[in-house]
């Protein structure tokens, strides 16, 4: 009996320390985390800063990252020698909510690594402004005005510097291997089919069109055209067409800020899709592709023409190989759109580091970054180290050395064990096109998308609406809807029913209140547009 | 002071008995502490559905960011899709309780007329395996047999029944029979256990009283085994009616909307919970996700309550 009442009572104390640990967690936490600071950095100013580097928290907002720990690697090593710094990586597993409730419950790290446009404005709310960082710790840091210009939020600070971009002056400088980044939608297609069907010619769109139809008709059960996923098939041809939006989704036209679906090209590539769709060279079921079914689909074989990033033809082949299949994909390396095709870069860059007010040592972050975006620190995070990852060419670009060529051809394998690309927190564009460029096909067809590139529209990224107000929710909200509408106009099964499709997408986005976000659109250009003139 | 001393025994024996218990007292106070927990407190966020909330006002914000009143739910209900999704809820629902509650029930009945007990527990075991399978895989599996090449389009085209595929996952008019079918296939095995064990719980020696008089399979089926088990049908009724949105008994609306819902079939494949998931964690609208998902609360507390009292006034049992 009395060995039951012992029980009972450890248990029942197990349970209440558990309940109140975990609702203690929010505050408690923290007060230890930083009451382990003081001593840490008491430690730290009494030993000397120099000889002992200093541990910083960074949480990757990026569920596909290729690496979840600092350290180890020779970038790493080369990175923590340089800077004094290493790093306590939490990798996110889910980029949606993940950080949301970081964000939520205060529980930040020092550091964030962000790309999620959405969650940028409640994130800042948390971080330390760079300008005043800078001004505080690393007055020497200097920062491309354009670049701040494109970081600088609506409180007029600007919380991060993004990487991934490159002014349109380092795009209009002669640079054979400048390239665009390996993200960019490209078509695949089937060597070994083309060959069937007498390789014609492929130079158009109409060419293209016509090719499918002869391969549909060939062999009816194959999906002549398989579109990436996430509207990732669907960008390509866009970009054939010459859309006059950017990744923002909206465009200028005589002054007034406009939807994507207003534009008459944005019609013109849905009625191409649709074409395509009706003469059975699209499949139904490609059109709700999963990423993993769409690849599955291609490395069936089943699949002649397929659009997505740069890398699926070299996937594809390396898994026919493997199964033994006797054909291959190559890329199409031509602008089919001609002259009309072409892209509107409104890119201010991709993702960057926001140090936050929890962290401990607000100036050796600054100092972290300031590194990581000096030309020595981009070449490091981006390149490797010199000699051993690459070597400089008389130009001054930079060479794999065969050993890490190998290595390139599994890339995430190359960047978990080199560590190079894991940490180009602050690369540009241009630091990272060089390397990119290998002189195959893929190197020349990522030039011919870089040279597409017709205007250059940062202002976008400002026009669309950010703070806490309704047209923000408007805004998320039609571009969710355009995208579940899409399918509807490339699978409508008549061109009366796709313009039908096409009215009611519009009708349904206005009842949303596109009218009245275009407005505030078009008054916050007129605000704002001197800045980028 | 009589009735004083009273209360007071009354306590005491109360808190011996309690004290007696004590080992199987705290299995319930675990219970209940779970529920209070995971189930209660939480429960506080409600408020956000009334109030403009920011996620970067963290766990405060919910008590210091504005009210904004009905305004999230006026939003819903002026929202252009919010017929569809209601509509394609309650249908789905409704649906799911007609065709998939009866499947359990019969199956129990005919499993207990087998009497090769082999067989009997072959078929039992093999019936509810594909309730420890998730939507996940389930979903990759029907992908494989429905799609466009798929198993049962490759068949169909062998012998000559059709000369294009059906479009199974991508027609909105297919969505419905499809997670239906789906969902009584994944859970009827699982769900006749309760059922199984009902009926082994009757009293044999009706049975053989009855056998005595005559009666015949369907008589004894009738007049025995269906009145034996009403109790247990009544109970998971009411439950199932009360998670009814949900997705009744296996509660699987949200998963096969999500994997089984894209972009073709939406029309029909759209229901509150996966619009809930959309505004809340893909757009960021917290305070308007909380609200959405407070009304198919209300729902369905409306549900379990009304569906008891009814069952309660037509056989005379509920659950409480």
């Amino acid at each position: 009996m009395k060995k039951r009442v012992l029980l009972v009572a450890l248990s029942l104390i197990l349970i209440f320390s558990m309940i109140f640990t975990s609702c203690g967690k929010g505050n408690g936490t923290q007060t230890d985390g930083q009451s382990g600071e003081s001593t840490q950095s008491g430690e730290g100013s009494g030993k000397g800063d120099d000889t002992k580097p200093v541990e910083l928290s960074l949480f990757i907002n990026m569920d596909w990252y290729w690496v979840d720990s600092f350290g180890g690697r020779p970038v790493d090593d080369e990175i923590t020698k340089k800077t004094g710094v290493t790093l306590d990586v939490t990798k996110a597993a889910d980029q949606q909510q993940q950080l949301a409730v970081l964000i939520g419950s205060g529980d930040l790290p020092d550091m964030v690594y962000n790309g999620t446009k959405k969650l940028e404005p409640e994130l800042i709310n948390h971080c330390y402004p760079y300008n005043e960082l800078i001004e505080k710790y690393a007055p020497d840091f200097e920062v491309d005005p354009i670049v701040v210009a494109n970081n600088t939020m609506p409180d007029g600070n600007f919380y991060c510097i993004k990487n991934n971009y490159s002014t349109p002056e380092e795009y209009a400088e002669e640079n054979p291997q400048f390239v665009a980044t390996p993200g960019a939608s490209t078509l695949h297609i089937r060597e070994d089919i083309m060959k069937e069907l007498g390789n014609p010619d492929l130079n158009t769109l109409e060419d293209l069109e016509d090719i499918l139809i002869k391969v549909t008709e060939k062999y009816p059960d194959m999906n002549a055209l398989a579109l990436g996923p996430d509207g990732y098939g669907e960008s390509y041809f866009k970009n054939m067409f010459g859309l006059k939006s950017g990744s923002c989704e909206v465009y200028e036209e005589d002054g007034k800020i406009n939807f994507m679906v207003r534009d008459p090209k944005y019609i013109e590539t849905y009625k191409y899709l649709n074409r395509l769709y009706r003469e059975g060279c699209i499949k139904p079921e490609s059109l709700i592709y999963k990423y993993e079914d769409y690849q599955q689909a291609i490395t069936s074989g089943n699949v002649f023409a397929a659009a997505r990033a740069v890398d699926e033809s070299g996937k594809a082949n390396r898994a026919f190989n493997e199964a033994g299949f006797p054909y291959e994909m190559k890329i199409v390396n031509n602008m089919l759109g001609g002259e009309e095709g072409g892209t509107v870069n409104d890119n201010i860059g991709w993702a960057g580091i926001y140090i936050t007010k929890n962290c401990k040592h607000p100036d050796k972050a600054i100092k972290f970054v300031q590194f990581l975006r000096s030309d020595e620190g981009q070449k490091l995070s981006c390149w490797g180290i010199e000699g051993e990852h690459y070597t400089l060419t008389p130009e001054g670009y930079p060479e794999m050395t065969s050993e890490m060529k190998e290595l390139y051809k599994d890339y995430d394998n190359m960047v978990r064990t080199v560590g190079n690309m894991a940490w180009a927190f602050a690369v540009s564009e241009k630091t990272e096109g060089v390397w990119n460029y290998t002189g195959d096909e893929t190197s020349d067809w990522l030039r011919t998308v870089k040279d597409s590139v017709k205007e250059f529209r940062p202002v976008y990224n400002f026009v669309v609406p950010k703070e806490d107000i309704d047209e923000t929710t408007i805004y998320s909200k039609i571009v969710d809807f355009e995208k579940t509408q899409t399918v509807k106009l490339i699978s409508a099964e008549t061109e009366e029913e796709f313009k039908a499709a096409y009215d009611d997408m519009v009708k349904k986005l206005e009842a949303m209140g596109l009218c009245e976000l275009e407005d505030w659109m078009t008054n916050k250009y007129n605000e704002i547009k001197d800045r980028y003139e | 002071m009589n009735s004083k001393v009273a209360s007071n025994s009354k306590s005491r024996s109360l808190w011996s008995d309690f004290k007696k218990q004590a080992y199987l007292q705290s299995f319930v106070l675990i219970g209940m502490l779970f529920l209070l927990i995971f189930s209660y407190i939480p429960m506080v966020g409600i408020i956000i559905a009334f109030k403009n909330y920011k996620i970067s006002d963290g766990v405060l914000g919910f008590f210091t960011s504005p009210w904004v009143g009905l305004k999230h739910f006026t939003e819903f209900f002026t929202e252009i899709e919010s017929g569809m999704i209601i509509r394609n809820t309650f249908i789905i629902s409704v649906l799911k309780i007609i065709f998939t509650f009866p499947i359990p029930i019969l199956f129990a009945i005919m499993i207990n007329e087998v009497r090769n007990v082999k067989f009997k527990k072959f078929i039992q075991t093999a019936s509810y395996l594909p309730h420890f399978i998730s939507w996940v895989v389930v979903y990759g599996i029907m992908f494989a047999f429905l799609s466009g090449d798929g198993v049962l389009n490759s068949v169909f085209k062998t012998f000559n029944l059709i000369d294009k595929p059906i479009p199974f996952l991508t027609d909105p008019k297919k969505f419905w029979p499809l997670v239906i079918i789906s969902d009584a296939w994944k859970e009827f095995g699982w769900w006749s256990i309760i059922f199984i064990a009902a009926i082994v719980g009757i009293d044999q020696s009706i049975f053989e009283a009855a056998e005595i008089d005559g009666a015949s399979r369907f008589q004894k089926i009738r007049y025995i085994t269906l009145p034996g088990i009403r109790s247990t049908i009544n109970v998971v009724l009411i439950l199932s009616l009360g998670n009814l949105l949900g997705g009744g008994m296996s509660g699987s609306n949200f998963e096969q909307s999500l994997l089984l819902g894209n972009n073709l079939n939406r029309s029909a494949s759209e229901i509150l919970q996966t619009h809930v998931l959309k505004a809340g964690l893909v757009q960021l609208r917290y305070s308007y996700a909380a609200a959405v998902g407070l009304l198919q609360s209300i729902v369905s507390v409306t549900m379990i309550f009304g569906s008891n009292a009814l069952v309660k006034k037509i056989s005379g049992t509920g659950i409480y």
